[in-house]
């Protein structure tokens, strides 16, 4: 990998990445209501994050935060509420718009493309990609054979970093948990992300490997990616997050670090236990 | 016998288009497209119909509209009513429904295009359906049934290694992966900014289009088409082929559309008859059924499985 690669696997000289202003907000989140019929999974949630910050969003099971992160991501459609991302309300968009804008989201489970290699899984996320459009494709590889080319280097400098680039020809499905989890973040990096929405990306994966994908979202988040992250491992929370959010029967509690939030009475009994 | 087996060919090079077009929209991007055949139709009645000329009162067959045009345009034609036809039912099917209820309402359209055509007489001939239909210089070539016969398989040939390379470009470029990955995780593709929906009916447009040609050719070599050559049972040919030969592999599917459709379905239409006279299309259809059973259970990836693309040293300059 070239020493001055970027996190999406490109140069200093060829990165889009913005300069970080540290009160610059690209997520807006207000008053989002969730409803399915008369169960509110979401209830009134209002927050703001910071360009290049790591927030973590935590809460028992069934607080609603996967619900508000496929809300942010568009995969669920908002019952009320305004998703301002990077200065455009977003609500109500389908997910590939909220992708297009840059904003990213990862799966808790099976968000791979199985039966593609993994270098595939990464060049599909490539945006505009010459090739992608039907009159693209029939003119052949003459019209999109060098851009591709470079897409594939880019994916390789990816693929290094994650520590998968022997792992480049192999089916996404052929590989562990963990290592599919780890695809999935090389994947949205492809997808040039001014912010990723993690959803549990240490979930059911091995101590070693949860290690090295929170080391790898440290790396991104010392970059200056922008992530709203849903863990239950409190450690890597702690560790990764500069700013935690608390969610409890769809509602917002608290807002804080983990060291003020262990103080907290409310969260203690929604979630912490004591 | 030369008479049979280019009678064979030709069915067989119209089988494999249709493969084609079925494999881009099913093995590619995973659309359960149980409405196919009537893209296959929609094909063989418009080149009927522009070969056929203007209908008249006194004629023995009536049909909405009708004009005599050179070969290639009823081809082309086809193409272009198979892929608005494919837009239309895309638009309709894909964009509010997901998986199985696409499936559901794709084989509910085939069957009541069936008897929407049966049932108004004077829009395609009803059940009756079309006959005399023009074979391409036929009256210009003054030639045997035989020799005919070679140069219509020519043709097709022609037809069929163009919409090859169309599907073979699309199958190789980044949109042929983008396909890919719709098939195995929309939810996945589309978080990464693509649209599921257009990504769809994309292939709706250029499979239908792939369809309504096959059905064009087959129309102007057997000369006659009615609503009983596109039941909704031949789409399930068509899916064994796809499934038998590999989906998602080019070559997979055109040895699909040779064993199924070629050997399996029209190889044993000339088998003499043996008791009840239904007997044999009966076995034909049991068998079929049981070949999709035993691949997806046994081998579910196909004769030649879709291949793994490796990247190599492209990215260093070569080609992968």
């Amino acid at each position: 990998m070239p020493e001055n690669s970027t996190i999406t696997g490109e140069t200093q000289s060829a990165s889009s990445a913005e300069p970080i202003s540290a009160t610059d907000s690209i997520l807006r989140v207000d008053g989002l209501r969730v409803a399915f019929g008369a169960v509110v999974a979401v209830d009134h949630l209002s927050f703001e994050i910071q360009r290049g910050t790591a927030v973590g969003l935590i809460g028992p099971n069934g607080a609603g935060k996967s619900t508000a992160l496929k809300a942010i991501g568009g995969e669920v459609k908002p019952t009320e509420g305004a998703i301002v991302f990077d200065g455009t309300d977003l609500a109500g968009h389908p997910p590939h718009a909220a992708a297009r804008h840059g904003l990213i989201r990862t799966f808790q489970l099976g968000g791979e493309f199985a039966r593609l290699t993994v270098m595939e899984n990464l060049l599909v996320a490539v945006p505009r990609m010459r090739g992608q459009s039907i009159w693209g494709a029939l003119a052949g590889r003459r019209w999109w054979g060098a851009a591709q080319a470079a897409e594939v280097r880019r994916a390789r400098a990816v693929l290094s970093r994650l520590d998968l680039l022997d792992k480049e020809d192999h089916y996404a499905g052929e590989l562990s948990g963990g290592q599919r989890k780890l695809v999935e973040i090389g994947r949205a990096l492809m997808a040039r992300p001014k912010m990723l929405l993690l959803d549990e990306p240490m979930a059911g994966v091995n101590r070693s490997l949860a290690r090295h994908i929170e080391d790898a979202l440290k790396n991104l988040r010392e970059e200056g990616l922008t992530l709203l992250l849903v863990e239950h491992e409190l450690g890597s929370v702690e560790r990764l997050c500069d700013r935690v959010l608390v969610m409890a029967q769809g509602r917002q509690i608290a807002d804080g670090d983990m060291g003020q939030l262990r103080s907290r009475r409310e969260v203690l009994d929604a979630y912490l236990g004591g | 016998m030369a008479y049979y087996v280019l009678t064979l060919c030709v069915y067989v090079v119209v089988a494999t288009i249709a493969c084609w077009g079925l494999n881009l929209q099913f093995g590619e991007t995973g659309v359960l497209n149980f409405a196919y055949i009537i893209f296959v139709a929609a094909g063989a009645y418009t080149a009927s119909i522009l070969t056929l000329g203007h209908p008249t009162s006194s004629g023995y067959q009536q049909y909405f509209w009708g004009a005599h045009l050179p070969w290639p345009l009823p081809w082309l034609a086809a193409g272009v009513v198979g892929g608005l036809l494919g837009l239309v039912v895309g638009a309709l099917v894909l964009r509010r429904l997901r998986g199985d209820y696409q499936a559901m309402v794709l084989l509910v359209v085939a069957i009541m295009g069936a008897y929407m055509v049966s049932a108004a007489p004077g829009f395609l001939n009803g059940g009756i359906g079309l006959s005399d239909i023009p074979s391409p210089f036929r009256s210009m070539l003054h030639t045997s049934q035989v020799g005919y016969e070679v140069f219509y398989l020519g043709l097709s040939l022609v037809a069929a290694l163009i919409i090859f390379e169309v599907m073979r470009r699309i199958n190789a470029s980044p949109l042929g992966r983008v396909l890919r990955a719709v098939r195995e995780n929309e939810a996945a593709a589309e978080a990464v900014g693509h649209n599921v929906a257009t990504t769809k009916l994309l292939v709706m447009v250029v499979g239908g289009a792939a369809a309504a040609i096959a059905g064009a050719i087959e129309v102007q070599f057997i000369s006659a088409w009615a609503p009983a050559s596109w039941t909704y049972t031949e789409t399930f040919g068509l899916f064994a082929a796809v499934i038998v030969g590999g989906r998602g592999n080019l070559l997979g599917v055109t040895v699909g559309a040779v064993l199924v459709q070629g050997l399996f379905l029209e190889g044993t239409v000339l088998f003499p008859s043996i008791g009840n006279p239904e007997l044999i299309g009966a076995v034909q259809w049991i068998s079929l059924a049981l070949l999709i059973l035993i691949f997806l259970w046994f081998r579910p990836q196909g004769v030649i499985p879709e291949r793994r693309r490796r990247f190599g040293n492209l990215a260093r300059g070569s080609r992968a």
